[in-house]
Parts: structure tokens; sequence; C-alpha cells
């Protein structure tokens, strides 16, 4: 190389290295000085290995032989090899094989990458801050949500969620011409169990029966708590309206399982009162209105688990 | 991507799924994979997936041109990505047409990593290969 080839590589940002054939090197240009703060004569015809004691693993050197022997081109990225150069700052290594006055040379270029890489740190910090924060907010939107859909004690849809709900239920129903069915559903004596074991034992069973309506129920209709021990079950698509009498015995067989809540072993009973989509009713209101009015006539039934359907026939 | 330039010209591919590459760079950082990442590339990925691809290639590459005595001059692998179309329109467009596809699979760790190599030829290189198995094929009867 002439006088001015070398003048020129003294002057581009990138760390240049050149070692013969032997792997000892023959040039070392000022920004590499600058790195290293190593001059070039003092490193002069240094095997590589000790001029550099980091390239000194068999990864590099077999790659040298084989840029030396074969011509190939290699790369080697900082993030994968940390103190290529110095411990503080972050180079890439690109290492081809030149020829410099007839001899087969290995040309070494050392790229600083730092700021690159501290930027997209900085990057990934902030992104990952924005993902924390982001993921914060939709768990509190979750919690909100819960809090204004779902029943606190008992963890069925509360009446919001329910009305918003069977809206779309009914506008399906109304599009497809579908069937209905919705329960009104309260538990007997509710009060006297309450007098009799306390509040804290009739919140128990009220959530026993939110899961019992749940397990009775297919997945896609809707439980909820209406009221006090008063709770809705609205059932889209129904086939036949028999077939809400299938649904009616899974919830008897679920009650009557005596629950046994703090030693106590209490049985209690359900009245339901049944009214359909389009038979009894055009709208959600006048659908719960129906279904209440024959969870009363169950109710003044003899026996103790009722249910009625609505006599209302539209 | 590498592209050579001796007398027989081509293109070479290295093909990896986004997820798995993913999966690799940080088996390659020593990082745990973090939900709040995506699929998202930046150039430490690059420059992790420029080496990676180096080293495969110069092995087929290497290989292939010692087994048939050619000597490739090929430059550094350029990264991109993908979505599906785009690459499909990427080969489509191509000049080099004929293509050879080998499919390549390694484990590190207990990672499973699934990728292929598309090397594109003209008609003229793909030619110019066949004729030199066609060689080395003679060669062993003779």
């Amino acid at each position: 190389m002439n006088e001015m080839t070398y003048e020129l590589l003294d002057h581009i940002s990138e760390g240049i290295l050149i070692l013969n054939d032997k792997l000892e090197l023959i040039y070392w240009n000022q920004q590499m000085e600058r790195i290293t703060k190593c001059e070039q004569p003092f490193l002069a015809f240094q095997p590589i290995e000790q001029a550099m004691p980091n390239l000194s693993k068999k990864c590099f050197m077999d790659a040298f032989l084989e840029v030396s022997e074969n011509g190939l081109l290699r790369f080697f990225s900082a993030m994968m090899h940390r103190e290529l150069v110095i411990r503080s700052e972050y180079f890439n290594l690109k290492i081809e094989r030149i020829k410099n006055e007839g001899e087969q040379c290995v040309l070494l270029e050392f790229m600083n990458v730092s700021s690159q890489i501290s930027q997209i740190n900085e990057l990934k910090i902030y992104v990952k801050e924005l993902w924390m924060a982001n993921k914060e907010l939709r768990e509190k939107e979750k919690i909100i949500r819960n809090l204004a859909y779902y029943d606190k004690l008992t963890k069925v849809a509360n009446r919001t969620l329910f009305y918003e709900l069977a809206e779309d239920v009914f506008d399906k129903a109304k599009g497809k011409n579908t069937l209905i069915g919705l329960m009104f559903i309260d538990v007997n004596k509710f009060k006297t169990v309450n007098d009799t074991y306390g509040h804290e034992i009739g919140d128990q069973i009220l959530v026993r029966v939110a899961d019992m309506l749940v397990q009775a129920t297919r997945q896609h209709d809707v439980v909820a708590r209406y009221g006090g021990d008063e709770f809705l079950v609205l059932l889209p698509s129904l086939k036949d309206r028999n077939n809400i009498e299938i649904i009616a015995s899974r919830i008897i067989n679920f009650k009557n399982r005596p629950l046994m809540l703090d030693g106590h072993s209490i049985s209690i009973t359900l009245s339901m009162g049944i009214a359909f989509y389009p038979y009894d009713a055009q709208s959600i209101e006048q659908l719960i209105i129906e279904a209440d009015k024959a969870m009363y006539m169950a109710k003044r039934q003899d026996g103790e688990d009722n249910y009625c359907r609505s006599a209302c026939n539209l | 991507m590498i592209l050579w330039y001796a007398v027989t010209k081509g293109t070479a591919n290295l093909i990896f799924p986004a997820d798995k590459m993913k999966t690799f760079i940080n088996l390659c950082m020593h990082e745990e994979a973090s939900g709040y990442e995506g699929m998202e590339f930046h150039d430490i990925d690059f420059d992790i997936i420029k080496e990676i691809g180096n080293i495969i290639l110069n092995c087929i590459m290497g290989e292939t041109g010692n087994f048939l005595n050619i000597n490739f001059d090929y430059s550094l692998p350029e990264v991109q990505v993908f979505n599906q179309d785009d690459f499909r329109q990427n080969l489509i467009t191509r000049e080099n047409c004929y293509i050879l596809v080998l499919y390549i699979t390694f484990l590190v760790g207990d990672t499973h990593i699934e990728g292929a190599i598309i090397v594109d030829l003209t008609l003229n290189s793909l030619n110019e290969l066949l004729l030199k198995v066609g060689q080395i094929e003679d060669g062993l009867y003779e």
C-alpha cells in the first residue's frame, strides 16, 4: 500500500488493523491508537493474539485463518462479543482478505456501535416502562369493569351487565326469530335464614346459589343477581320451550344437596318463574315482569321447590 | 441474503421465521424473552443475525465452492424483515428465478430452530453448477 492509502486509513472513523499471512500485525491506524491508547510502533509484527489478547479466543483465531486461507468474509457482532477491544465500548468486527504488494493480508475493521447500543438500550427501558404502565392500566381497567359489571358478593353479572347482554340477545333473537327463556329465581324464606344463622351465612348461601345456577346452565346463558336474594337466568337460542324444564331440573338437583356452612347443614328451597320471548313479552323489561309474576305463582304453590311458566301468552 | 459475483452469479437467502429468530437472538444475548418486545427487530438484532447468517452461509457456500472447485466471491449478508406477501413478491420479481431450497434445522440448548436456505441462480449459473456436478460424476467412473 502506498503512503496515500495509509494516510487515508488514518482519517477514517473505523479502527483498522492489517495482519500478514502469519497473522502478525503490520498496520494499525490512528483511530485504533485512539481507541486502545497504544501506538503502532510498539505493536508492529506482534502476533495478533499478543497485541490484542481479547482476540486470542479460538473463534477469532479460526476466523483469521479461514479468511487468510480461503478468502471468506467474517463478521462478529458487538453484543455477542462484548469487550472485543476495550471494556467501555462496543465494536462490530468485519474481517476480510486483501492483497498488499502481492501478499495475502487480513483486514480487520472495527466499527464503533456504542452509541447505537446505548440508544437501543434506553429505548428498550422506555418501551419496558411503557409496557408495564400499560399492563397496570389494563389490570385497573379490568378491576373497574368487574366492579361496574359484576356482583361483588356472588361474582355473577349485576343488573347493568345483565341489561347490556340482554339487549344483544334480544337484537339477535329478533333478527333470527329465535326463542329466549328467562328464569326469575328467588330463595325461599331467605329472611328467616338470615335471622336464624346471621348475615354472613346468608351471604354464603347467595354465593352457593349463584354457583349452582352457573353450573346448571349452559356456557352462553347469563346468570345475574337482580337484587337481594333474587337471580335472573337468561337463556338465549332455546330450541323448544320444554327444554327449560331440563335446566330447571338441573338447578333443583344441584340445590338438593344440603349446604354445609360453618358447621350448619342448611337446606334451602327456590321458587322459579319462567317467561319466553316472543310468547310472553316483546321486551326484556316486560319479560322480567312476566317471569317475576310466574315466580310469585310458584311461591304460592304447595311443596318446596317449584317453577311456573308465565300464563301471559301474548 | 448474500450476493456473489464470480462467474457463477446468484443470491443466497437464509430464511427464518421471525419468532424463531427472536428466540435465537435472546439465546445469543443470554436474555430471557420478555412479553413486551413483540416482533420488533433493531440494529443489535440485525448484527446478531448477520453474524449467524455469515457463519451458516460461509459453511454452505464455502463447502459447495470447495466441493465444486468454484471460487465464490461474496458479500456479507444483508438482513431484512419480510411479511409473507412482501417475501413472495420479492421472490417473484427477482431476476434469478431458478432456486435451490435447503432446509436447515438446529438445536441450541433446548430450543429448536428451523429455517431454510434459498439459493437463486440465473439459468447460466445453474447450468454451470450442473456441468461441474456432471464433471465430478464422470470423474467417479473413470
